[in-house]
């Protein structure tokens, strides 16, 4: 007897029962604050010989850059790789081969964070040249030259790809004159940026007194707070500087659309974005459920009907983003050029919808699900567990936060989840960013608001 | 094939079918990534759209991917969850349900992620470019994506023979791994699969790629959507798992590896000629490809990366890597192993392949061991049976008018 074929009988017919769920906490940090006041947390994750590291410097993104001088972040972050007081760049790139460790700093909006993967058994090694890297560098001007001529240049390239072009004119809208509203460095700040404002941005923000170091590996925590404590301990503390300088976000008013032209495009990129939540904002979690439900997935309601049915894209999704002073509600939408009015109706009407209805039972049940479940999946790595713990710093979230975070999704009800989305989600003020050829799309645009256009590198002159 | 992993309660469940775009004739290229959709779109037992709602209930991601040379479907999920892909996995193998309509719909999304990932990038076209001018026989020489017009002609009648012919569960094999007890493991497969009735399956006969002889290749298009000129310098070298090609694992990483390969040193921090520049192995069952591709600078030509390029590869074959070199890309392979093994979902990968193109999962193990086992001179030697004119083609590309067509200038 074939249980596939013998009708109505069917065990076989249905999706399996789940078994009793399997604990997932994960884990919980040590912490020691050392002498020069570096804050240290480390916690034993993973099966790997492999150590995570992650240093955060909360005042060093690019929110601090000084105006005429958009980028300093940027490139201090990528000049760290220019040498230090005993190596140039060529014996530091062999250093950190040598032990097949990788090291850089990253600047995001918020902050910096200097990252290092490496083997286990070089800890001590590699934390060396870690804090080498971060207490003792150059910044040689030609270096710094080098940097800044190579970000002039990349920008240059980054400007032929649809995605860049639209994720540069949405945020630009969505922040005007607000350092959010830079995606990279600007040409006109990094035609005058030089090294003094590197140093400048270095000594002020980059020091050890105020950031924290998180390491992670398949080890005892103990041990890792031993090796942090030998290699930085002696180390100068620098001088704390807070991020006071970031200005209030500006206001959006209305719905806007920005059309960025882009000669034979064969799609149009569609990015819409308002105003939406920071962080630590209390309905952030509820948030991110409405979101879930909406256009977090496959099988959320955006792909399901926009692609799913209607076959007008590849995919499209819905986003929070939240940073340390505001954030922002997002979606997006890819479409061939003669179905952007289509696309875009149908993109606008279903978060209309949605704002003003909130998901069906079904629909929130499965977001809270997949978010619950796919928690996991997701920490599979060390340098995922020091990822959430410099993000949870930077944001000032409780120490159980992501203990407790799985309760605390469970327990988001379809109700709140609905208010959420009417308080946070609404399209009738935002920021339309498209990008695709002008002669075909401009006119069918035009019918959703009143549309600037851009050129690629800015303003339609 | 089930490989448990202790560490964080996930499972990766993978069905990998032993077919690619490589067994696609002329005038059906890009159907072995359109089927691959449809194998979303619904079962007897999963409704349409059901297959993400399932796999996003239980907690867990899906996907699938289409290569030349094999099509994957992967649903990672918490442990408890796990069966719900075996599920999901033996009703499409057992049963798949076609329709018009749903191919319909599909050939869209799939125009779109054309238009998406190819036709609306820079450079994208330039590498199709150099798989049809390295490759001599169609399997290799086609983009797996495939062309408009071949999608446009994809029908059902098609659709339905390729579901018989290749998804037979002979054809399949299938790779569980992460938290999990291979005795209950197997009580599940076998309760989910073991009653999939056989399906007769068969490979198609495929042209040989003839030994590279002659000259090199070149090409030379224009891309409106470039902003700056670029090279690709590619060889076609032996098949995956060829001592050879095992070999440049080590070439890679003294060109490319870190922050220290030479090429990365040269030509970006350095002397400031390119912008960017990656080099990988395309390793494939057929003959494989050593890619080189740069993005220029503003006052470099692609020639002259080209020549760099060259120059670099000469050195390798005349000095070998020093052993300072060897030994560090020693530990950065132990590394890249380290970090592979982080995720039930690459090590599920990385055994479905050696499973379905070997045979033997096990022997990638094998291969890591001897590629650590490999000397500089081996190295040398490899690179000089690699790096010859015969073998070698180079593709330029230099910024288009924007708004007009790409064109092939040579």
């Amino acid at each position: 007897m074939n249980r596939w074929t013998e009708r109505g009988a069917g065990s076989l017919r249905r999706p399996p029962e789940p078994s009793p769920a399997l604990p997932f906490l994960p884990p919980t940090f040590t912490g020691t604050t050392l002498a020069n006041g570096l804050k240290v947390r480390a916690a034993r994750w993973g099966k790997q010989p492999l150590i995570a590291g992650a240093m955060l410097f909360p005042s060093a993104g690019s929110a601090a850059d000084v105006a005429g001088r958009e980028g300093t972040a940027e490139i201090t972050a990528d000049a760290f790789l220019g040498g230090t007081r005993t190596k140039n760049a060529t014996q530091l790139a062999e250093a950190m081969d040598d032990l097949a460790a990788s090291l850089d700093v990253v600047a995001g909006f918020d902050s910096a964070v200097a990252r290092l993967v490496a083997l286990e058994r070089d800890l001590e090694e590699a934390l060396s040249l870690f804090a080498e890297l971060l207490t003792e560098p150059t910044f040689p001007d030609d270096e710094v030259e080098k940097s800044r001529r190579r970000h002039v240049d990349l920008l240059r390239e980054h400007r032929s790809e649809p995605d860049f072009l639209a994720r540069e004119r949405l945020l630009d809208r969505l922040y005007p004159g607000h350092p959010y509203g830079r995606l990279t460095a600007t040409e006109a700040g990094l035609a005058s940026l030089t090294r003094a404002d590197v140093l400048s941005h270095y000594t002020t923000r980059f020091s050890l007194a105020g950031a924290t170091l998180v390491l992670v590996g398949a080890c005892a925590p103990e041990r890792l707070l031993q090796a942090a404590e030998r290699v930085f301990g002696s180390l100068e503390p620098g001088t704390i500087t807070t991020n006071g300088a970031v200005p209030p976000l500006p206001k959006i008013d209305g719905f806007s659309v920005h059309l960025v032209h882009r000669p034979g495009s064969v799609q149009t990129n569609l990015l819409f974005a308002r105003p939406a939540l920071r962080r630590n904002d209390q309905r952030y979690l509820t948030a991110l459920v409405a979101n879930q439900s909406l256009g977090g997935g496959a099988s959320a309601r955006l792909f399901q009907v926009l692609r799913e049915e209607r076959g007008l894209t590849y995919g499209a999704y819905s986003n929070l983003t939240p940073r340390l002073k505001g954030g922002h509600f997002g979606a997006s939408i890819d479409c061939r050029t003669e179905v952007t009015r289509e696309a875009l109706t149908g993109l606008l009407d279903l978060i209309r919808q949605f704002a003003a209805e909130g998901p069906s039972e079904e629909e929130h049940s499965r977001a809270q699900k997949y978010l619950v479940g796919s928690f996991a999946l997701a920490r599979e790595t060390a340098g995922t567990i020091a990822q959430d713990e410099t993000n949870r710093i930077l944001h000032g979230l409780p120490e159980d936060e992501w203990q407790t975070w799985r309760t605390r999704l469970s327990a988001v009800t379809r109700d709140q989840s609905r208010d959420a989305a009417k308080e946070l989600f609404d399209p009738s003020v935002g920021v339309l960013a498209a990008v695709g050829d002008e002669k075909a799309i401009r006119a069918e645009l035009e019918k959703f608001g009143e549309t600037t256009l851009w050129d690629a590198d800015g303003p339609r002159r | 094939m089930i490989a448990p992993q202790k560490g964080v309660p996930v499972v990766t469940v993978d069905v990998t079918y032993d077919v690619g775009s490589r067994v696609e004739p002329p005038g059906k290229t890009g159907f072995a990534h359109l089927f691959e959709h449809l194998m979303f779109e619904g079962s007897e037992n999963v409704g349409k759209g059901e297959h993400f709602k399932h796999v996003a209930e239980a907690g867990g991601t899906m996907n699938g991917t289409t290569s030349e040379d094999r099509t994957n479907y992967f649903e990672t999920l918490p442990a408890e969850c796990f069966e719900m892909g075996l599920f999901l996995e033996a009703d499409r193998m057992r049963a798949l349900v076609l329709s018009e309509e749903k191919l319909i719909n599909q050939r869209e999304a799939v125009k779109e992620e054309k238009r998406l990932r190819v036709d609306n990038q820079p450079y994208a076209k330039s590498f199709e470019v150099t798989d049809d001018l390295a490759y001599d026989s169609f399997p290799y020489k086609h983009p797996v994506i495939g062309s408009m017009d071949d999608l446009d002609a994809a029908s059902i009648e098609d659709a339905r023979e390729f579901y018989n012919r290749y998804y037979a569960p002979g054809n399949a094999l299938l790779c569980i791994c992460g938290e999990l007890e291979p005795e209950d493991a197997m009580t599940k497969v076998r309760r989910w699969f073991d009653e999939i009735p056989a399906r007769a399956t068969w490979q198609p006969e495929m042209p040989q790629e003839p030994e590279p002889t002659g000259v090199e290749r070149r090409a030379q298009i224009s891309d409106p959507h470039a902003a700056v000129p670029a090279v690709h310098v590619n060889f076609k070298v032996k098949e995956r798992r060829h001592p050879d090609v095992l070999a440049l694992t080590y070439v890679e990483k003294v060109l490319c590896g870190g922050e220290s390969g030479r090429l990365w040193r040269k030509l970006v921090k350095d002397e400031e000629k390119a912008l960017s520049v990656t080099v990988t192995i395309d390793e494939r069952r057929g003959p494989s490809l050593f890619r080189v591709f740069a993005l220029a600078r503003p006052g470099t030509s692609p020639e002259l990366l080209e020549e760099d390029v060259k120059a670099e590869l000469a050195r390798v074959i005349s000095e070998g890597p020093s052993e300072r070199e060897m030994e560090r890309a020693r530990r950065m392979l132990m590394a890249d192993a380290l970090r592979t093994v982080q995720t039930t979902q690459s090590v599920a990968f990385l055994l479905s392949e050696y499973g379905v193109y070997d045979g033997d999962p096990g022997l990638w193990r094998e291969d890591f061991e001897r590629i650590l086992s490999f000397s500089a001179s081996e190295v040398r030697d490899a690179a000089a049976r690699c790096f010859v004119t015969s073998r070698s083609s180079v593709v330029t590309v230099l910024p288009g008018t924007p708004g007009t067509p790409m064109q092939e200038i040579a």
